[in-house]
């Protein structure tokens, strides 16, 4: 094969691939938009007063925390001041070597109870449990270093609770998250696992532990993820949702049924995206035992998180994630293309298979090839210049809708300015950024491959989370 | 010779295309969130008007109702009804009478029976909560249609405004259908019917028991209970006496508080399935006399952790335990799992 032959073959696999992906971004628009309609007016529900009366049950949070000892105590306050009438919280000290744990028996006034626990699902050994002396629904379990799945499964077995929601400890939540969030399972009783919307918090007015005033960020790298988060959540996931495609539910912020967590097992330990792992193991078993469940997603602003403002954490942030969704479908590849599988293996597994795993590799091929045909003469100037004014403009065209679909539902930046600053940021990230990401994306797929482990992810904290 | 030329005109021309298709499209989306953004801008201009007006007008009403009242503009309608229901659940009494005199005044019945056939979903339910918060019996039939037809939220929201419209009609007309509705949570239908003294009431459920499903039949009996129905004690007995389903026993064993259903609870001490040894425990401690102590400390030393922990419960809630007896139990315990639960359920009920 000469150079030429490769340059034809590789043009049309690339606009092959394009087109199918673009596809797939259209549809998930599409479903998105129609979505978010029917959404908002069910959103609306709970605006009117008293109709979710006696129709909550009671709720475990768990809130697992390693060495968080800057923001643990405001986080735990703000989870007491929900709005929700029954909660349980319970806080799973993963073998900090800071003082979280000293923090938060001084805060809460923490007693030890004798140590009987049941261990329905495997965890590193429970070292202590304690209970707060001022609020009874206070649990914190200290025990050996686990990593976060640990801690998760450690909590979910102290839990009492039929469902139990997810916090990561740096989460903001809204006051009235929990009762937004639970509000598919009430609809349907076949609800395994619901996701929330997760938001930038950098920029936004923080008090006792709540967003009290949206803003947006003057550092440009949160920046344009404001618009990256809108894109990822607002059509991404909401598309997805409704067909009962979805194959992650963040773990900053998501609700669970307890038992069918337990039946497929809990949180793999071994995995660092350990949320979305979670969700295709249940889909997969799941849809091998031929029960009908739903999981699905809720696109009201319910969770805020404090994300990097430096290259490195950020690049450290992009690199896990993209470990943990390769994990997450590779150790569950038995659910593409099963008979049984329905949508999740038949359209999102594919889809998350093609076009979000190797999508960095193949984007990253392209670029280079274009570039190389372009230097050696196979490629013009008018097709090499197209090529990228098509793949800009798409992204430009998809954060554009995210923006829209923002508008047109929660439109939680109330200054107009903010509106055209997020538009502008929808145009300006596909010039670098994004690419950026895909770079990274692709140093973590040769991570993975040569086989190097990472561990709880730290992010450097500005700690711009005020004291109450 | 390649099939395909590398800069043909077809591939120049589709990507010209979609490059002006792109460019069109974003620039249509930039308009529309534009649009977007002056229509929330004037909303929210018109909310603070209502607010500004009607705030003080809907709380002068608490006490009594306003002597001048404005006339309620189209376009605040829903905005009005709203917020009449906002402070409707926050209030009780003559203030009820207050508002109910006030939404009347403004034909709200009527508007809200059309808010009924709305083809949103957010308008047909405070079409029913209103209905209901202003018991409107002749909206009977159309929220009764609803609530016989509709999904489950909408089904559940219309059976609480029949209740709140007329709560003797729904026992007789509503409850039977209440029943059937097994996914909907028991509490909701125990507090619909709690403080509801209608002499059918504990009849109407004792008639649903025959060919009731097991999840029907496990309501039944929490409801007989919830509402100390005179047989309710009679009914669990015969439950546990030929029982059908280990749920529905379990169930029995909770609701069980007369002394007479001992022999029958002691049986399922050694039940196969956990789930019902736990009830088993939990029952002995309820009703239990000193001989059922040794039942206790068999379920104390369980494989299931759930029952150990209600044994120990149990035990520590016996009336005839004194603290010393405690203590002499506890140094006679050798089984290490035995021994921890006793001391945790202990150091529980001390933070207590």
């Amino acid at each position: 094969m000469t150079l030429a032959d490769y340059f034809i073959i590789t043009q049309w696999f690339f606009t092959f691939y394009f087109f199918a992906m673009n596809l797939g971004y259209f549809g998930l628009n599409l479903i998105a938009l129609v979505n978010i309609q029917k959404h908002m007016d069910i959103h609306s529900v709970s605006n009117i007063p008293g109709v979710y009366t006696d129709l909550e049950p009671p709720i475990t949070l768990l809130v697992p925390a390693y060495n968080e000892e800057v923001t643990i105590v405001n986080s735990v306050r703000a989870l007491l001041n929900l709005s929700y009438p029954h909660i349980d919280i319970i806080i799973v000290n993963d073998g900090s070597t800071d003082m979280t744990l000293e923090k938060l028996q001084h805060e809460f006034n923490l007693r030890m109870i004798p140590q009987v626990y049941n261990t329905r699902l495997t965890t590193q050994s429970v070292k202590r449990i304690f209970i707060s002396q001022d609020y009874p629904n206070i649990r914190v379990i200290d025990k050996e270093n686990g990593g976060k799945s640990d801690a998760l499964n450690a909590g979910i077995n102290a839990a009492l609770t039929p469902l139990y929601c997810a916090v990561d400890a740096d989460s903001i939540l809204q006051t009235d998250s929990l009762d937004r969030i639970l509000q598919p399972f009430i609809e349907d009783p076949h609800t395994v696992a619901v996701g929330g919307s997760v938001r930038v918090a950098n920029g936004c007015e923080v008090n006792k532990g709540f967003v009290t005033k949206t803003g947006l960020p003057k550092n440009y790298l949160a920046l344009f993820q404001v618009t990256e988060y809108l894109r990822a959540f607002l059509f991404g996931r909401l598309g997805w949702s409704p067909i009962n495609g979805l194959l992650i539910v963040s773990g900053a912020f998501g609700m669970f049924h307890r038992e069918t967590v337990v039946s497929v097992g809990g949180y793999k330990p071994d995995t660092i995206g350990e949320d979305m792992e979670l969700i295709v193991r249940m889909h997969r078993k799941l849809r091998n035992q031929k029960k009908p469940y739903r999981i699905t997603f809720v696109p009201d602003p319910i969770c805020w998180t404090e994300t990097p403002e430096d290259f490195s954490t950020l690049k450290k942030q992009r690199i896990r994630w993209q470990i943990g969704l390769a994990e997450s479908l590779l150790s569950n590849l038995s659910l593409l293309f099963n008979r049984n599988s329905g949508v999740a293996g038949w359209l999102a597994m594919p889809y998350m298979l093609f076009f979000e795993l190797v999508g960095p590799i193949i984007e990253f091929v392209g670029i280079v090839t274009v570039i190389v045909g372009f230097y050696f003469g196979y490629i013009s100037y008018d097709i090499a210049l197209l090529f990228f004014a098509v793949a800009v403009g798409f992204g430009i065209l998809l954060s554009l809708v995210a923006v829209l679909l923002e508008e047109i539902s929660f439109h939680l930046y109330s200054n107009p300015l903010y509106i055209f600053k997020l538009t502008a940021c929808a145009v300006l990230e596909n010039f670098g950024y994004r690419q950026l990401n895909s770079w990274w994306r692709m140093l973590a797929m040769v991570q993975l491959a040569l086989n190097k482990k990472t561990s709880w992810g730290k992010m450097k904290r500005k700690g711009n989370r005020p004291v109450n | 010779m390649p099939v395909f030329n590398i800069n043909s005109e077809t591939l120049l021309n589709l990507s010209k295309g979609l490059v002006i298709i792109v460019v069109i499209l974003s620039l249509l989306i930039f308009i529309l969130i534009t649009i977007k953004r002056i229509l929330l801008i004037y909303r929210a201009y018109r909310k603070t008007r209502f607010l500004n007006l009607w705030r003080p007008l809907l709380a002068e009403t608490v006490v009594s109702i306003p002597q001048h009242l404005p006339a309620l503009e189209h376009k605040f309608v829903h905005d009005f009804i709203t917020e009449w229901n906002t402070l409707y659940i926050k209030l009780s009494g003559n203030a009820h009478d207050n508002l109910v005199a006030l939404a009347k005044r403004y034909n709200i019945k009527e508007v809200a029976i059309k808010m009924l056939v709305s083809p949103h979903i957010s308008i047909q339910l405070l079409g029913i909560v209103t209905l209901g918060n202003m018991q409107v019996s002749t909206a009977w039939p159309y929220i009764k249609n609803i609530a016989d037809n509709k999904a489950f939220l909408i089904s559940i929201v219309a059976y609480r405004a029949l209740f709140q419209i007329d709560s003797d009609r729904a026992i007789e007309e509503v409850l039977p259908d209440l029943l059937d509705r097994t996914e909907c949570p028991p509490t909701l239908v125990a507090r619909l019917i709690k403080d509801n003294h209608n002499p059918r009431l504990c009849e109407i459920l004792e008639n649903s028991i025959p060919n009731a499903s097991t999840a029907k039949l496990a309501n039944i009996v929490r409801f007989l209970g919830a509402q100390r129905c005179e047989n309710a004690a009679k009914i669990y007995n015969e439950l546990l006496k030929q029982p059908v389903d280990d749920h529905i026993i379990s169930l029995c064993l909770v609701e069980i508080n007369h002394p007479s259903s001992i022999d029958l609870v002691r049986q399922f001490v050694d039940y196969p399935r956990w789930h019902v040894r736990v009830h088993a425990a939990h029952a002995l401690g309820k009703i239990g006399g000193k001989e059922d102590l040794v039942y206790l400390l068999e379920l104390l030393h369980d494989k299931q952790w759930w029952v150990r922990y209600r044994a120990a419960e149990a035990i520590i809630n016996l009336p005839f335990i004194s603290a010393e007896e405690l203590q002499i139990i506890k140094n006679r315990l050798d089984v290490p799992s035995a021994l921890e639960i006793l001391e945790q359920v202990i150091a529980e009920k001390e933070l207590r």
